[in-house]
Parts: C-alpha cells; sequence; structure tokens
C-alpha cells in the first residue's frame, strides 16, 4: 500500500495510533474516488480516530495518510481544505443560524456573502430543513441538527467526504436522505467514508471496512 | 461525601472563585461600612453585587446541570436533590464570608453588628444558590443536551422589566440632586445611573451587532454574531455601573485632596510657623528685630473668638506679606483675598491715626436759654484700650450766664478714642406727656468742650436719635456747638469718625448687624471701611476679615481670649533668624486639625468605595467570561474545521474588543460625567467647620477618564481572553465526540 498515490484516493498506510493505549494498530486502506466506503465496528472500535487521522485531524504514531499523493496531517491540526467532515456530534457553531452554519463553509473558501447564503438555502433544502434556515443552533433537535451538518459537509463540494455516524440520530426517512446525498457525492467522484455501526448502510455501501480493537478485521 | 464535595468543588473551582469573591467582597463591605458608622456607604456596592450574584449563581447551574440531571436519574428528588446540589456553593459562600471578614479584620476593623454582616451573608447566599438551583432546573432531556437548555432561559418578564426599573431610577436619582438632604440615594445613585449607562450601552453593543453580523467580510460577520449573543455582554451593566461609582469616588478623592491642600496651604501660608508668646506689640518688634529687611519673618495674630465670621480675625504685618507669603496662595480659593492684602496694606498706611487723649480732665463751658435754671448732664462717650467709657459732666446753669464745668476723665489712662455725646436737660419725658410745658427743652450752647486735649468742637456732630424718640436739634460749626434736647429730654450725637476707619478685608460671608468694624488686636472697638471681599482670605479662610498688624496694635492693649501671635516663616528662613522668635513648627500642623475634622476618614471610605466597585466590575465581567471562552474554544474548533481562515477569526476578535470596551468606556465617561456634575453637591464628604473652604466637586477630567479607561481595560481584557484561545485548545479533532457547548 506504500507509494504515492495520485489518483484521487485517500490512502492510510500502516497507521499506528498510540497516544496512552493503542488505538489503532498497523491499519492500511485505501478510500477509492468515486465509492462509498462504509467502516464499520462496535463502539470503542476506532472507527472515529480512523476517520480522524485520514482527514488530517490527529497526527498518527506511524505511518501516514495521504490524499492525492499529499499528507493529510498538516501539522497543526486542521483539515486539508480538500476534505470535508460529518461529525458524529455535528460541529456547528452555536452562534450561528442553521444557513449560517452551512453557508460559512462556503465563505471560508471565498463564496460570496450572497451566493453562500443562496446555496447553503439549496443545501437546507436538499434535507428537508429549508425551513429552519433562520432556527439558531440552540433551538434545533438532534435530527435537525445532524441533518445541518451533513449540508455543510456537502455543500462545498469537497473530493473527500468523511462522515462519522452521520445517520444515528435520523428516522428512516431522513436516513435514506441523507444515503442518497452521499451516494450523489460519491458518483460525482468523491471520496466518501461513512463510520457506522448500522449494518444497513453497510450494505448499501460500495466498500467495506470491519474494524475491531483498532485493527482491520 | 466530603471529599467528593472537595474534589466537585475543585474540578469547578474556575467557577466558584468568583463566587466566593463576590461573596467575600460584599460581606467586607458591610463590615467595612458598618465599621466606620456609615452603612449608606454600603448600598451602591450590593446594588452592583445584586446584579454579579444571580449571574454567578446560574453561571455556577450551567456547569453543573449534567451532574443535576445525574442526580435525577438516579432516583433523587426534591428536598434530597437540592441537597445534594446546594453543598459546594455553600462550601463556596462559606470560604467567601470568611475571607469577607478575615480581610477587614485584618486592617483594624470589627463587625459593629455582626447581625448585619450575617444577615448580607445570608442573603448573597441564598441569592447564589436559589439562581444555581433555577439553572438546574427544567426538563431531564434538556438537562441532558446542553444546548436546549439554553431555551429554558429566555428572558423572562421580571428580567425584561429590569432595565425599565433601572431608567426609572436613574432618572429618578438625578431629578433629586437639588434634594438639600444627603441620603443613602446620594450614594446609590452613581451605581444606579451607571446601571442604567450599561444597559444602554448593552443595547448599542447589540445594535452595533447586528450591523456587523450582514457585513460581506467574514471577520465582522463572525464579530457580530458573536455580539449579539446576550451573554457576551451581561456583565456590561455592571460593570458601568462598577466603573461609575470608582469614577464618583475618584473625583471625589480628589476633590477632598485638593481642598485639604488648599486649606492646608491657606491656613499657614508659609512652610514653618513659630507660636509666640507676648502681647501684638512685642509680637511686631520681635519679628522686626530678628529680620529687620523683612526677607523671611511676619507676625501674626489669629483672632477665632467663636464661630461667627465677625469673630474671626487675622491680623498681618501687611508690609512683609509680599516678601514672606508673596504669590504662595495662587491656585487656591484665596488667591484674590491674598492679592488684596497689597492694597490693605497701602490703604492702612495711608489711614490717619485716630487722635487720643492726652489729658485727664474734660471741660467744657456751656450757657443755656430759657427762662430758669434747668439741671443738665452732658456725656462724651469713650472707648479705650480698657473698653467703653463715660465722661461725665453735671451742671445747673442760670439762663444766659456761660457757666464752666470740669470733671476727671475715668478709663482714659491709655487714651482715650471720641465715640458719642449725650446731652440731657431737665427731668424726662415719657411720649404721653411731651406736649407738657415743662418737656419743652431749652437749647443748651458749648464754646468749650475738650476733653484730655481733644477739642471735640472741632469736629462734626449729628443727631444719632432713635427712631421712636421725637428728635431734637443740633447745630455745629467750628468752635460752637447748639443742642436743644428732644421732649424726651436727651438727644444722642454722633460724630464722623470716618477719617480715621481701619481698612478691612472681608469675605463674602461677613455681615456686621450695625456697620463695618475693626476691633484692635486688644479688642478695643474700632471703625471701619471695607476695602475689598473675596472667597476667601489667607489664614481666615472663607469667613472671617484681615487686618493690618501694626496699624491694630495699640499701647496698653489687653488680652484678647483665643489670640494666637505667630510669626510665619519662609522655607529658607535661616535658622538663626528661626530661633530669636522661638521654636518653629511645620505649616501644615495649624492645618491639621481643620482638615482632619472635616476630613475624618472620607479618604479611607471612599478608597474602599473605589476598591469595591473595580472589584466588583472585575467579577461582573470575569463570571460570564469563563463560560464564553469555553463556548469561543469550542467554535474556534469548528471554524477551523471548515477552512475559516485566523486571519478572519484575528479580525472578529480584535473587532469584538474594541467594539466591547470602546462602548463600556464611553457609557462610563458619559455617566460618571453626569453623575458627577449633578449628584456630587449631594454627597455628604465633609463635616462643615467654621471658615471651612469651600469644597468644589465639580467634575474631574482625570477621575472621569481613569474610570472610563478601567471599564475600556476591563472589557477590553476580558473580551480579548474569551477570545484568545490556544491553537493546541481549539484543535477540530476535539469535536470527535465534544457536544456542542
Amino acid at each position: 500500500m506504500s507509494g504515492r498515490n495520485t489518483n484521487g484516493d485517500l490512502v492510510v498506510d500502516h497507521i499506528s495510533y498510540q497516544p496512552g493505549p493503542l488505538l489503532l494498530d498497523d491499519v492500511s486502506v485505501t478510500f477509492a474516488a468515486g465509492r462509498v466506503t462504509a467502516v464499520s465496528g462496535p463502539s470503542g472500535s476506532g472507527k472515529t480516530t480512523l476517520l480522524s487521522i485520514a482527514g488530517g485531524l490527529v497526527a498518527p504514531t506511524t505511518g501516514s495518510a495521504t490524499y492525492d499523493g499529499r499528507p493529510t496531517w498538516q501539522g497543526d491540526g486542521d483539515p486539508p481544505p480538500e476534505i470535508a467532515f460529518v461529525l458524529q456530534v455535528y460541529g456547528l457553531v452555536p452562534i450561528l443560524s442553521a444557513r449560517e452554519n452551512v453557508a460559512i463553509a462556503l465563505r471560508a473558501r471565498g463564496t460570496s456573502w450572497t451566493d453562500a447564503s443562496d446555496r447553503a438555502e439549496a443545501a437546507l433544502a436538499r434535507f428537508d430543513i429549508a425551513d429552519l434556515g433562520d432556527r439558531q443552533v440552540e433551538e434545533l433537535s438532534g435530527g435537525q441538527l445532524q441533518r445541518v451538518a451533513c449540508a455543510r459537509g456537502l455543500v462545498v463540494g469537497a473530493p473527500v467526504l468523511l462522515a462519522d455516524e452521520p445517520t444515528s440520530e435520523l428516522d428512516q426517512g431522513n436516513v435514506s436522505v441523507v444515503l442518497d446525498a452521499l451516494r450523489a457525492e460519491a458518483e460525482r467522484g468523491c471520496v466518501v467514508v461513512i463510520a457506522t455501526h448500522d449494518p444497513a448502510i453497510v450494505d448499501l455501501a460500495d466498500h467495506h471496512v470491519a474494524i475491531d480493537e483498532g485493527r482491520l478485521v | 461525601m466530603t471529599s467528593r464535595l472537595v474534589a466537585g468543588w475543585w474540578a469547578r473551582r474556575g467557577t466558584h472563585l468568583p463566587v466566593a469573591a463576590a461573596i467575600a467582597l460584599v460581606t467586607a463591605a458591610t463590615v467595612l461600612a458598618d465599621g466606620s458608622g456609615q452603612p449608606a456607604l454600603l448600598a451602591p456596592l450590593v446594588l452592583l453585587a445584586a446584579g454579579v450574584l444571580p449571574g454567578a449563581g446560574l453561571a455556577l447551574g450551567a456547569a453543573r446541570r449534567q451532574e443535576a440531571a445525574l442526580l435525577r436519574l438516579h432516583g433523587r428528588r426534591g428536598a434530597g436533590w437540592v441537597s445534594a446540589l446546594v453543598a459546594e456553593p455553600l462550601l463556596t459562600a462559606v470560604l467567601g464570608g470568611l475571607a469577607g471578614v478575615a480581610v477587614p479584620l485584618a486592617l483594624g476593623t470589627e463587625p459593629a453588628s455582626a447581625g448585619l454582616t450575617a444577615g448580607v451573608w445570608l442573603v448573597a447566599t441564598a441569592t447564589v444558590v436559589t439562581a444555581m438551583v433555577v439553572a438546574v432546573r427544567g426538563p431531564l432531556p434538556d438537562l441532558l443536551r446542553p444546548a436546549a437548555g439554553e431555551r429554558a432561559r429566555r428572558a423572562g418578564t421580571v428580567s425584561a422589566l429590569v432595565p425599565v426599573v433601572v431608567a426609572v431610577a436613574a432618572v429618578v436619582a438625578l431629578l433629586r440632586r437639588s434634594s438639600p438632604v444627603p441620603d443613602v440615594w446620594a450614594f446609590t445613585a452613581p451605581a444606579v445611573v451607571g446601571l442604567a449607562a450599561g444597559l444602554l450601552a448593552t443595547a448599542v453593543v447589540r445594535l452595533v451587532a447586528r450591523r456587523l453580523a450582514t457585513r460581506p467580510g467574514l471577520g465582522p460577520s463572525l464579530a457580530g454574531h458573536r455580539l449579539a449573543l446576550p451573554r457576551a455582554s451581561t456583565g456590561l451593566p455592571v460593570l458601568v455601573g462598577s466603573a461609575v461609582l470608582l469614577g464618583c469616588a475618584l473625583n471625589t478623592a480628589l476633590a477632598v485632596d485638593g481642598w485639604a491642600d488648599d486649606t492646608a496651604v491657606v491656613t499657614a501660608p508659609t512652610p514653618f510657623v513659630v507660636p509666640y508668646d507676648g502681647s501684638a506689640a512685642e509680637l511686631v518688634t520681635a519679628t522686626r528685630d530678628a529680620d529687620p529687611e523683612g526677607r523671611w519673618l511676619m507676625a501674626t495674630i489669629r483672632v477665632f473668638e467663636d464661630e461667627r465670621p465677625i469673630s474671626r480675625r487675622v491680623y498681618l504685618d501687611t508690609s512683609r506679606y509680599e516678601r514672606v507669603v508673596g504669590d504662595g496662595l495662587d491656585g487656591t480659593v484665596a488667591a484674590n483675598g491674598s492679592e488684596l492684602v497689597t492694597d490693605l496694606r497701602a490703604a492702612a498706611a495711608e489711614t490717619e491715626p485716630e487722635p487720643v487723649t492726652t489729658g485727664r480732665r474734660l471741660t467744657v463751658r456751656l450757657a443755656l436759654d430759657g427762662p430758669r435754671p434747668r439741671p443738665l448732664r452732658l456725656d462724651v462717650l469713650t472707648v479705650s484700650p480698657t473698653g467703653v467709657g463715660r465722661q461725665t459732666v453735671f451742671a445747673r446753669p442760670q439762663p444766659g450766664r456761660p457757666t464752666t464745668v470740669s470733671a476727671d476723665l475715668v478709663r482714659c489712662e491709655t487714651g482715650c478714642r471720641v465715640t458719642g455725646l449725650e446731652v440731657a436737660i431737665g427731668f424726662p419725658c415719657n411720649d404721653d406727656r411731651w406736649a407738657q410745658p415743662r418737656c419743652q427743652r431749652p437749647s443748651l450752647d458749648l464754646t468749650t468742650l475738650d476733653l484730655g486735649g481733644l477739642d471735640l468742637l472741632a469736629r462734626p456732630w449729628t443727631l444719632a436719635e432713635p427712631d421712636d424718640r421725637p428728635p431734637g436739634e443740633v447745630a455745629a460749626t467750628p468752635g460752637r456747638l447748639r443742642v436743644r434736647p428732644s421732649s424726651a429730654g436727651t438727644s444722642y450725637l454722633a460724630t464722623d469718625r470716618s477719617p480715621w476707619a481701619a481698612p478691612v478685608l472681608t469675605t463674602d460671608t461677613v455681615v456686621w448687624p450695625d456697620g463695618p468694624e475693626a476691633p484692635t488686636t486688644g479688642g478695643m472697638a474700632r471703625p471701619a471701611r471695607v476695602l475689598g471681599t473675596a472667597d476667601a482670605l489667607p489664614l481666615v479662610g472663607a469667613a472671617g476679615t484681615v487686618l493690618d498688624l501694626p496699624t491694630s496694635t495699640v499701647a496698653g492693649t489687653g488680652a484678647v481670649a483665643r489670640a494666637e501671635p505667630l510669626v510665619l516663616a519662609r522655607g529658607d528662613t535661616p535658622e538663626d533668624v528661626l530661633a530669636r522668635v522661638g521654636t518653629p513648627r511645620s505649616g501644615t500642623e495649624l492645618s491639621e486639625n481643620v482638615v482632619a475634622a472635616a476630613d475624618e476618614g472620607v479618604a479611607t471610605r471612599f478608597a474602599l468605595l473605589a476598591a469595591g466597585g473595580a472589584l466588583l466590575g472585575l467579577l461582573a465581567v470575569a463570571l460570564p467570561a469563563a463560560r464564553l471562552r469555553r463556548e469561543r474554544t469550542h467554535e474556534r474548533a469548528v471554524l477551523r474545521l471548515v477552512g475559516v481562515r485566523r486571519s478572519d477569526q484575528r479580525a472578529a476578535g480584535r473587532l469584538g474588543i474594541v467594539v466591547v470596551s470602546v462602548t463600556a468606556g464611553l457609557a462610563t465617561v458619559v455617566a460618571t460625567w453626569l453623575v458627577v456634575g449633578a449628584l456630587s453637591d449631594a454627597l455628604p464628604v465633609l463635616e462643615a467647620g467654621p471658615g471651612q473652604l469651600p469644597l468644589d466637586t465639580g467634575p474631574r477630567l482625570l477621575a472621569i477618564l481613569l474610570a472610563g479607561a478601567v471599564a475600556t481595560v476591563l472589557a477590553g481584557v476580558t473580551t480579548g481572553w474569551t477570545d484568545r484561545v490556544p491553537d493546541r485548545a481549539s484543535l477540530p479533532a476535539r469535536l470527535r465526540e465534544e457536544v456542542t457547548p
């Protein structure tokens, strides 16, 4: 699995992570562009840690994660601009409304205020929450927060999308909406990785990676 | 149980310590105000603390919401649930209370009333605990979801009414500025007006925030959203209120300080003062012998007989004033009065001394009109250093036959001055009998009237009849005085002593019931003419008169009660010259009693008020700052996750600091200026003493700007601290499993 990969895949190469206890042990996996990859495993198996290292949020103790041949770890804990996240606990800005939470990801990439607002509106509509655009984050339910987080992750059109339990708070109808959206991202050539312990999502994925106690199984 | 309590307290020490500090401050203020006998001073601090303590309780509750939820999940309900939660804040309150009592004790102040101190502590503790319990109430799911919990704390009716109540109270406080009786309002008004200004500042911050939030730039937009958050400016009202209190206290302290300096220099205009034991003449002689050229020493006598302005006199050797005192009073309220002393010197030198008797006999040659002999009495009224006198001759002249009579002078050993004349012919009549023939008086011609060598016929004489008497007649020509007494039998004649009237300087407060008087150093009455008036005069202060010493010193003068002969000496007076007149003392010793009597503890009380205000202001912004910093840490992690540049985040932070600190500073400056200008006169600052210089409590730029600077710095530093989250603390990786705060 070693070597420079420049074909748009996200490559995790012999990664170990041991901040104290050993959380990941020599994990190597390639998340291919244009495919939906499901990473499954029980709670505490290392799914979130694997996504964090793959997305450049955490430096591995050994090994490397690269996207398009470049290391995702940039030295400061900030993810590279090519990678977007949908976090298990949403990661929204409490002082902003739902629409602004989506729009800020676009504005950070240089989109004008008006365009960002329009695209954010459209992104919320994609998840059936356009009517909640003006609500503050603190006024939303868990399921609504999760869909706002999905809208923000998808709106920027990043080539890599890492989604950690993106449907854990959703009803079946909304699960389908989110999975359809993730599928659409993959179809436009994006690397889509979903950490989940939901077998139904695993079944819908193009590729499946199982992990337990920090090892691929 | 105990170890769990201590462990929990320690884990939340960042929240508990400001609460303990707030309770300590309120308790200490109670002890100090109560101990100093000025419980009214406590009012503004209690008011401001009332704005801080609920917030402290809410902050404590916010930090324990999930713990409260877990207790409920474990089946704790009602009193059991509350008792499990209140142990921590009670520990905080006990620590704060102990610290609040210990600090004044260390400063030497003991609580005058333990009940009051305990009561204030109890109320403060109850406020914190109640606010904490309110913050951890609500449906269990809300407690477990902190974000949703925010909805439970929307502004209620009571909190919406608070700005209205404060605004009304501020208007009332300002309108009551003309109240003649200083009361608790006078102390509380700065805090009330400051709170109102702080609420207005909060509204301004939110208004600016709304404008910023819609700006196209990411930095201003982020700053706008942050500032629009109610808790971003929740400490502003108390901060501004505290800073205004600080400004007023500083303004008053500066006013009192300036007043004490002015009082010191006006009371003793030279660095050295030498008490002298001797008469006025000896005092003048001693200074002139010791310092013949008048370079360093000036003889002075203070006579403060009682508290009436006319009883407060100071005699200066004015010929030396310019060299010894010079411009020493420039910049004080007595500067104009000091300049008048030069005029006094010239006027005193030009005034002729009043003639005095040199002989021992009163000789009168007189002739009476009328059909028959009538008994007559003639009194010459005199004044001498030994007191007033009456030189009397009796006669029963035959009509038409001039007669010469004489008598020995009494009480004129050291020379007498003439103040009036009384001529009585026949027996007295009352107003029922004025029309009877026996009450008609003949005329008396005086052709000689010599009083111990003074030719009194050379003077002008006029009638000085009382208003309720029928007038007599007087015709005075040089060498002859013709008098026909009134029907009552006696005429009172006055002579013009104005050519010899002593010049005198007075303060505006002096009112003579019978015309100006200039007693000599021995207390002998003299006519006076007011040369000039001023707000204050050297040594006298704001009530009294200043006279020329050499021309007010009369040989044979008796001692006057409370006369203090002093030698004023310049700071460069040679020691041997000083030694010739006595033992020098510092000039400030002369004013110590005056300043101490009026300023007893004022400086300390206002310094404590200012310190308490500043501490409350700090707590007001520090309490929400800890929570805001936690939120900002999460927010920065999210912004980094979605790729917002650090430059945009820094710009947002800078803008937030500028908006909050500038608004707080401006609100403080305006409110302090308003309060000082409108209310400082109503503050019971000094005990008014006789002759006390007026206290100028007008706005002082230094105090107002300092208050504004304190508010600006505290607001800026705390806002900056909440924003300055280290990169390592705001790593996006922390969001992996962190719930939105």
